[in-house]
């Protein structure tokens, strides 16, 4: 029996969400979850003993963490393999200047302003180095630990343009015809960023990227809280079951060598 | 006729407290004295900045942004970008002045660029190569790795001279520190580069290049050309000068590089002291005073004895802010305060010849 945890912030929910049709079909894995609030979860710490304790800032904060994992703190020494999901590598800002700046070397879409990409490439080894500071001092040394990173926004975020600021640049980043070659250098810069800290790493997969830095649309739907309750709205930016389980049996066939279930 | 008592017995007598070393400096019991600086005109926060200069200005154009003060930008990056990206963002030219021109170490320098911008002239040699990348040779700070073809460099400076004329066209007020009299130049054309041609990209070819340290005169008639550019677009325009305290990295003039660097700031300062002199519409104010004269603090200077500490940076723009009624406790003294370093994250290409000492 492998004993197998997924940590993190809210986007842990997609995969407790997927756990029984997963379980069913790794009869062999067992399979735990803990999360938190991001901005409890990014910043906590593993200790000496091995315990994981978000840094909570609240009460409220802890009544979450009770009602979701039953615990405050998680023992990751009694797990064979931990995937993580919660830390973000976001193109964001990337997506900010694209939406200001044409690329000197790239394509003409009539902007007033200009960038290089090394200017464009040089924030995403920022940004990157950055992250990684964060991972690092939240999960300290390896225990063998593979991170993916938050699901990409669903290539339907442009829908929220109105409610959420980062929505148009994304969407226009997204869309953008030089996107492509950054997004490639940015997979790239953050597998190598997390390899090199000597963590495994698990780039989203591929079935579910339409566009560069984007997640297929179908899986926004019915996305969970963290909590367990399904979203009372689409957010575009947290995943549903179908897009758990997908990250599920990625990183087992990538780091299990899993024989499952005929379904 | 007056009595004998009401003489005046010295054109001294009756002067202000500051007019007297013992009292204006020695005893004034804090550095900078109070009164070291008197604004000629009020800077209110809403008149449009043009910043520009050697590297020390761009500790002037922070403490004015951090003060409020409305700093053009006209290449900036795009709002609400995160602010840890800044550091890196500079070492690209941007958020350091008014557009990403990078450090403009000399009068000429500046003078070539407001002309270029305005399609008045054509800079000889404008792209440098190093290991087969490309640089703009008039500010090759501002892309650290050049681009990857000259077409490419001069696109790029093609978009930045429609900022600098875009800014220029906004300016109400250009501060200008004054940072070098040496300089290199493309011999037979007079185009002067801000960095020596092989330091951060190009080659250095005798037969083309040639050194130049500009003399007192050739630098006021260089500020009055600027000035009168810049009045033709805008009559109320107005001037504030200072004169950088950082010494020269290294001087190519054959003297030794500290009576080189004592000769450069005299020239620089007698320039700005003459057209305070001679303009009402030009102020100066004395940061290089402040951190390089007899009364400064040990403290002004790190180690290198090049580098302006925080804490000097610090007494200059609390000096120059009081003196425009910003507060005393402002965004920039306070991360200044808060830091213990020294001038070091300013980006200044300048210090890159130190490479090149054996």
């Amino acid at each position: 029996m492998t004993r197998f945890l997924v940590l993190g912030s809210s986007h842990v929910a997609a995969m407790k969400q997927a756990a029984p049709q997963f379980v069913e079909r790794h009869p062999d894995i067992d399979l735990s979850f803990f999360a938190s609030a991001a901005p409890t979860f990014r910043v906590g710490r593993v200790g000496q003993k091995g315990f994981f304790t978000p840094k909570y800032r609240s009460k409220g904060d802890r009544q979450l963490a009770r009602q979701v994992n039953d615990a405050l703190t998680v023992d990751l020494t009694s797990f064979d393999q931990i995937l993580v999901s919660g830390f973000r590598f976001s193109m964001g800002d990337v997506a900010k200047v694209l939406l200001d700046f044409d690329i000197v070397e790239g394509t003409d879409t009539g902007k007033a302003q200009t960038c290089s990409l090394d200017f464009l490439r040089a924030m995403i080894d920022h940004l990157v180095a950055r992250e990684m500071k964060l991972i690092t001092g939240c999960l300290g040394e390896n225990r063998n630990f593979t991170i993916t990173d938050a699901p990409y926004p669903a290539e339907t975020i442009g829908q929220r343009s109105e409610d959420y600021d980062p929505a148009k640049s994304l969407d226009a980043f997204m869309n953008h015809p030089d996107a492509p070659g950054l997004f490639d250098y940015w997979k790239d810069q953050v597998a190598a960023g997390v390899t090199a800290a000597g963590y495994g790493f698990l780039p989203q997969p591929v079935e579910t990227v339409t566009k560069p830095f984007a997640t297929a649309g179908q899986f926004t739907a019915a996305a969970p809280h963290m909590n367990g309750e399904q979203l009372s709205w689409t957010d575009h930016r947290h995943m549903n079951a179908d897009f758990g389980l997908h990250v599920l049996e990625a990183f087992t066939e990538k780091h299990m060598n899993p024989t499952p279930k005929p379904a | 006729m007056a009595a004998d008592s009401d003489k005046v017995t010295s054109p001294y007598q009756g002067l202000e407290s500051r007019a007297f070393w013992r009292s204006g400096v020695a005893e004034a019991g804090r550095f900078p004295p109070a009164d070291v600086y008197r604004a000629r005109f009020p800077i209110t926060r809403d008149l449009p900045i043009f910043t520009a200069g050697s590297c020390f200005a761009q500790h002037v154009g922070n403490a004015l942004r951090s003060s409020g003060f409305r700093v053009l930008d006209a290449e900036p990056l795009p709002a609400g970008m995160a602010a840890h990206f800044r550091p890196m963002a500079q070492t690209y030219g941007y958020g350091l002045y008014s557009a990403r021109y990078g450090n403009i170490y000399t009068v000429r320098q500046f003078l070539q660029l407001i002309r270029e911008a305005h399609g008045e002239f054509q800079p000889a040699d404008p792209i440098w190569e190093r290991d087969g990348r490309f640089f703009d040779a008039l500010r090759p700070g501002t892309e650290p790795n050049g681009l990857e073809t000259p077409e490419l460099v001069t696109r790029a400076r093609a978009g930045h001279l429609a900022a600098v004329r875009d800014a220029l066209g906004q300016a109400g007020l250009v501060v200008f520190t004054l940072g070098l009299t040496e300089s290199w130049q493309h011999t037979e054309s007079g185009t002067v580069y801000p960095t020596a041609p092989g330091t951060i990209a190009g080659q250095m070819d005798d037969a083309r290049y040639s050194f130049i340290n500009f003399r007192a005169s050739q630098i006021r008639e260089d500020f009055l050309e600027v000035r009168d550019y810049l009045k033709a677009i805008n009559p109320d325009i107005r001037f504030l000068l200072t004169v950088s305290p950082v010494p020269l990295t290294a001087t190519a003039s054959g003297n030794h590089v500290l009576p080189a660097t004592v000769y450069s700031k005299a020239v620089l300062r007698t320039v700005a002291g003459e057209l305070y002199e001679d303009f009402e519409d030009i102020d100066y104010f004395p940061s290089f005073e402040i951190v390089a004269s007899h009364a400064s603090d040990d403290g002004f200077f790190a180690d290198n004895l090049r580098s302006v500490t925080t804490r000097g940076v610090r007494r200059v723009m609390r000096a120059f802010l009081a003196a425009h009624g910003a507060g005393q406790d402002t965004a920039e003294e306070r991360d200044v305060a808060d830091s213990d370093g020294t001038d070091d994250d300013v980006v200044c290409e300048e210090a890159l010849l130190e490479a090149f000492s054996t």
